[in-house]
């Protein structure tokens, strides 16, 4: 029995990344979270980009810096207009203990629910890479009549989560211009319904329940993060894309050591048994040669 | 989903005690017991009825009446004795009015208790002025005239905040002789007098 070393070339690796980038899909729109008066919800859609392979002395491979590409990721908010009410106040009191005998019923100026519906894409303003970390095995298929490296998905993690500052006055403005679009005119009906809501920053501040606008992009991190797990969703996903069988490279069982020229015929080996053996620097396999 | 939005809550330009529409009420006290049953119209048609129990079994001191809601059906009201009914109209169609006898359906006449075409001494009629501007209010019994200026709202604390303003009507006129309210702020007619309260806005 004769054993063979044989270093995996960086074209598997390569090879091996744009698999993963083809076979991961994450399309995601989980049903909406509800917090009154508003309520949110998310559409959203990535691939895979870039990447690259790093190897570790525990014999696990780092598939790095994989750069999530938002190819849509539609931030929705929901938002009753109820505070454009009047009415409500009391109308007869009891005169020896105060209390409200009579209360005028209040009419209000929306009655939809939701009143208003604000759809901001934020795919260009949220930049995030993903990481996944994999341990190879061999596995021989006798139909197919090869080895195949494959791997198993030991963890992954959503590296960065980077909001661009500017989202928050892009999210802003789209609340404020869906509120002024939702109330028609004349002015003077949109200028009284528009001093009833209060300036419109305080207005989107109470609804998210922010303490400035500024703080709007902690808010979408957190709804996104939080609140829709759209980190361990991703996740979740490249775990699946290593579920389905992907491997690094294959090798026959029967490999043809020796081309055949025009004189001879092939030259194969059969190939036993094979050890893999991954450090910091490089990815060895060790073929045992059968008889 | 698209806004509905209450156009006609902003577009109205009369609002009158006869004839009722969502910006306005009118609040009747029921001192006595008894079984009370209600005609009502939109515009000059009947449309609708509602019987409303008042006894002391019921310890509610007020009942809210859509005149509107109570258009296709006979509705079913409750109230303890001395308390006071509301009646107003969620929609506004041709304006909503009743009339309220004792006891049995399409009573005679004088078994008639109220009626919302005509208020009498201790009923109340509100409304909600939204716009800015002048208005006119008019006691169409006795022709009585007051000057109404709605100023502009000017932060949204203040309608939240302001009490509504009440104006007396009594057979010489309304006290006071003019008043300024703030957009949206309430408006309480309390009667004193025969009076059929009818408010334009007059640019």
């Amino acid at each position: 029995m004769s054993r063979m070393l044989v270093a995996v070339s960086e074209v598997a690796c390569n090879a091996f990344l744009g698999l993963i980038r083809r076979n991961f899909e994450f399309i995601y729109n989980p049903p909406p979270v509800s917090n009154p008066p508003f309520s949110v919800e998310v559409d959203i859609k990535a691939s895979l980009h870039s990447g690259e392979i790093k190897l570790f002395d525990d014999g696990t491979l780092k598939i790095d810096k994989l750069d999530i590409h938002w190819d849509k990721l539609n931030f929705i908010l929901n938002i009753n207009l109820d505070r454009v009410c009047v009415g409500g106040w009391c109308l007869i009191r009891d005169p020896f203990w105060g209390k409200c005998l009579v209360r005028v019923r209040k009419v209000c100026a929306f009655s939809a629910n939701p009143d208003v519906r604000i759809v901001v894409d934020l795919s260009n303003f949220i930049k995030s890479e993903v990481s996944a970390r994999v341990k190879p095995f061999l596995s021989h298929f006798d139909d197919a009549h090869e080895w195949r490296c494959m791997v198993e998905f030991v963890g992954g993690d959503v590296d960065v989560f980077d909001i661009e500052d500017m989202t928050a006055n892009v999210v802003n403005e789209a609340i404020h211009d869906a509120i002024r679009n939702t109330i028609p005119g004349p002015s003077i009906v949109r200028d009284l319904i528009l001093t009833m809501l209060g300036p419109l920053d305080t207005l989107v501040c109470a609804i998210c329940n922010l303490s400035t606008p500024d703080d709007m992009n902690e808010f979408i991190e957190d709804t996104l993060i939080s609140t829709f797990k759209v980190r361990n969703s991703i996740i979740e996903a490249i775990s699946s894309t290593f579920a389905q069988d992907l491997y690094l490279f294959r090798i026959a069982d029967n490999y043809e050591i020796i081309k055949a020229t025009s004189d001879l015929a092939p030259v194969y080996i059969p190939i036993e048994d094979i050890d893999i053996d991954i450090n910091s620097h490089e990815m060895k396999l060790s073929v045992i040669i059968g008889n | 989903m698209k806004a509905i939005f209450n156009r006609r809550m902003f577009s109205e330009k009369l609002i009158t005690s006869d004839r009722l529409n969502q910006l306005g009420g009118i609040v009747h006290q029921f001192p006595k017991p008894g079984e009370y049953t209600g005609l009502n119209y939109n515009g000059k048609q009947e449309c609708g009825s509602f019987v409303l129990t008042v006894s002391d079994n019921h310890k509610n001191s007020q009942v809210d009446i859509d005149l509107y809601s109570v258009n296709q059906q006979i509705g079913k009201f409750a109230l303890a004795v001395g308390g006071y009914a509301v009646f107003y109209a969620s929609q506004s169609s041709r304006g909503f009015s009743t009339v309220v006898y004792r006891e049995a359906m399409k009573a005679k006449t004088e078994d008639k208790v109220f009626d919302s075409t005509s208020l009498k001494k201790g009923d109340l009629f509100y409304c909600h002025l939204l716009l800015p501007g002048k208005y006119t209010a008019t006691n169409k019994i006795y022709k009585h005239e007051i000057n109404i200026l709605v100023s502009p709202l000017k932060i949204k604390s203040t309608y939240r905040e302001l009490e509504p303003l009440t104006i007396n009507v009594h057979s010489g006129g309304f006290k006071p002789q003019s008043a300024k309210i703030m957009a949206a702020q309430g408006l309480v007619f309390k009667v004193d007098t025969d009076s059929t309260i009818s408010i334009t806005r007059n640019d």
